[in-house]
């Protein structure tokens, strides 16, 4: 019996040496998974959350923003910072400077879930280091108006 | 006078111009160079198999698909700086690189690459291959002893009770292909495999053979003498720059050495239709190596006991009933 089972034991150990194999060689000729960084860069998850930005609107002209400030109180890090001009009497408040400081945000989304005109979202930014903590200043007005150019 | 020193001369020139000398020479040329490119190509095969089987692409920037990444990696440590920690034992700590590699050279004169393509086809050429490439052993502990360092020291002591563990059944394997052959030298059990390979006569030997043959170059499943997570690097984790490359170098030269005795004894050595015969050879002994290159991927590392247990419980009782079964059906045969 003892020697039975010792025999059994021996076959299927060396069963599953041919198992291993199985699994592992056709691994080899299969299509590769992995993209080489620099050279080739994935399409984002649309979502996918990166920094914030202000959201462009189909048919609109211009960001939805207001400068409530609403944003800049529900930030637990204090990443935001909204500057807005009303520009009549008559005539909605406008935000006209809108800068984050990614290098604090922990992309909470509080933010973007707060906001009461929708004037924002995130981005498909994934690239995020930078060489110094002030690269991490974003300027979002600019990078709003220089995707409008882009179309 | 110079009609007297002569003959003298000439006789001297004649000896050292002579066919046994030149084959000699040019084999040793030849085998370090061999040996370079052996280990720079099992490099660049290990770096792919390890990527391919993950899925990745692996080394892609340094040449065509960076086929150079070896030679880099090479360059880079000829550059380095060897570094002599100060509680080493030095004359052992320096030597021992050394111990390691040079009966790997040895062990060349024998392999058989074609039908003329041997060094020397010596009589005792199995024993020669066994009995050098057990040496190697000898330049690890020599290595992690002098390192003065506990991983070191371990990881040789473990390196030394692993290959003198398998090192028994290996034997055992091979006495069972010696006695079908009645000779130790590699052209006749070649020329014993003439209408079948001894793979399919011997096939638990074959089988015993390549897993205690894995053991003995300390590749993974069996790399307990240098496993990472463990003891750092094992025996040579003080050593660095080209102390560090032979070491590296002696363990693709012993995979291929394990697989080149494996092609002889049981793959019908340089034999094979169309191609000539050293093509073959090397296509069966990389053949070979691809499996073990691929097995690194594919077993988990075996515990120190589990490993102990493999070789005294399992394989050398079944080293024995082969021996003792190949022997029976000899002798009745007869």
């Amino acid at each position: 019996m003892g020697l039975l089972r010792y025999i059994g034991k021996i076959v299927s150990g060396a069963w599953t040496i041919v198992l291993g194999y199985t699994v592992t060689i056709p691994e080899i000729f299969r299509p590769i998974k992995t993209v080489q960084y620099p050279r080739e860069k994935l399409t984002m998850d649309p979502a996918y959350r990166g920094h914030i930005e202000l959201a462009m609107l189909p048919g609109k002209d211009g960001h939805l923003c207001v400068a409530c400030g609403t944003c800049v109180r529900a930030c637990p890090s204090h990443v935001i910072k909204v500057q807005g001009v009303k520009p009549g009497a008559m005539g909605a408040k406008a935000g006209v400077s809108f800068l984050i400081d990614f290098s604090r945000c922990s992309l909470c989304s509080l933010c973007v879930d707060v906001c009461p005109m929708n004037a924002l979202r995130h981005s498909m930014e994934y690239d995020l280091a930078y060489y110094s903590r002030w690269d991490s200043v974003i300027d979002l007005i600019a990078r709003f108006k220089e995707q409008q150019e882009r179309g | 006078m110079s009609a007297n020193i002569a003959p003298g001369l000439w006789n001297w020139l004649a000896y050292w111009l002579s066919e046994e000398v030149l084959v000699a020479v040019v084999g040793l040329v030849i085998v370090i160079a061999l040996i370079t490119v052996n280990s720079i190509g099992l490099i660049y095969a290990e770096l792919k198999v390890a990527a391919h089987v993950q899925r990745r692409p692996g080394p892609m920037e340094v040449g065509w698909h960076g086929w150079l990444q070896p030679v880099m990696d090479a360059v880079k440590l000829l550059g380095k700086e060897l570094v002599t920690a100060s509680a080493v034992n030095k004359p052992l700590f320096i030597v021992a690189p050394a111990i390691v590699i040079l009966p790997l050279l040895v062990t060349f004169i024998v392999i058989p690459f074609g039908k003329t393509l041997i060094i020397r086809d010596l009589n005792m050429g199995l024993l020669l291959i066994f009995s050098f490439s057990a040496l190697n052993v000898v330049g690890i502990l020599v290595g992690g002893w002098a390192s003065n360092n506990k991983y070191s020291l371990l990881g040789a002591l473990r390196s030394v009770s692993q290959c003198v563990a398998y090192e028994i059944p290996i034997l055992i394997t091979v006495m069972s292909v010696i006695i079908m052959t009645h000779s130790l030298k590699m052209s006749e059990i070649i020329a014993a495999q003439d209408r079948v390979w001894f793979i399919v006569v011997q096939p638990l030997a074959a089988i015993l053979y390549f897993v205690a043959s894995t053991a003995e170059t300390n590749r993974l499943p069996f790399d307990i003498p240098e496993a990472e997570g463990e003891l750092v690097a094992g025996f040579h984790s003080e050593y660095s720059g080209m102390r560090f490359a032979l070491f590296f170098l002696a363990e693709y030269t012993n995979m291929f050495i394990v697989a080149a005795v494996f092609t002889t004894l049981f793959l019908g050595g340089w034999r094979g239709p169309v191609l000539p015969g050293p093509i073959w050879f090397l296509i069966k002994v990389y053949a070979l190596i691809f499996f073990v290159l691929v097995a690194r991927w594919t077993f988990p590392r075996l515990r120190f006991d589990q490993l102990m247990t493999l070789a005294w419980k399992v394989m050398i009782p079944l080293a024995m009933v082969n021996l003792i079964v190949t022997a029976l059906v000899m002798k009745l045969v007869q």
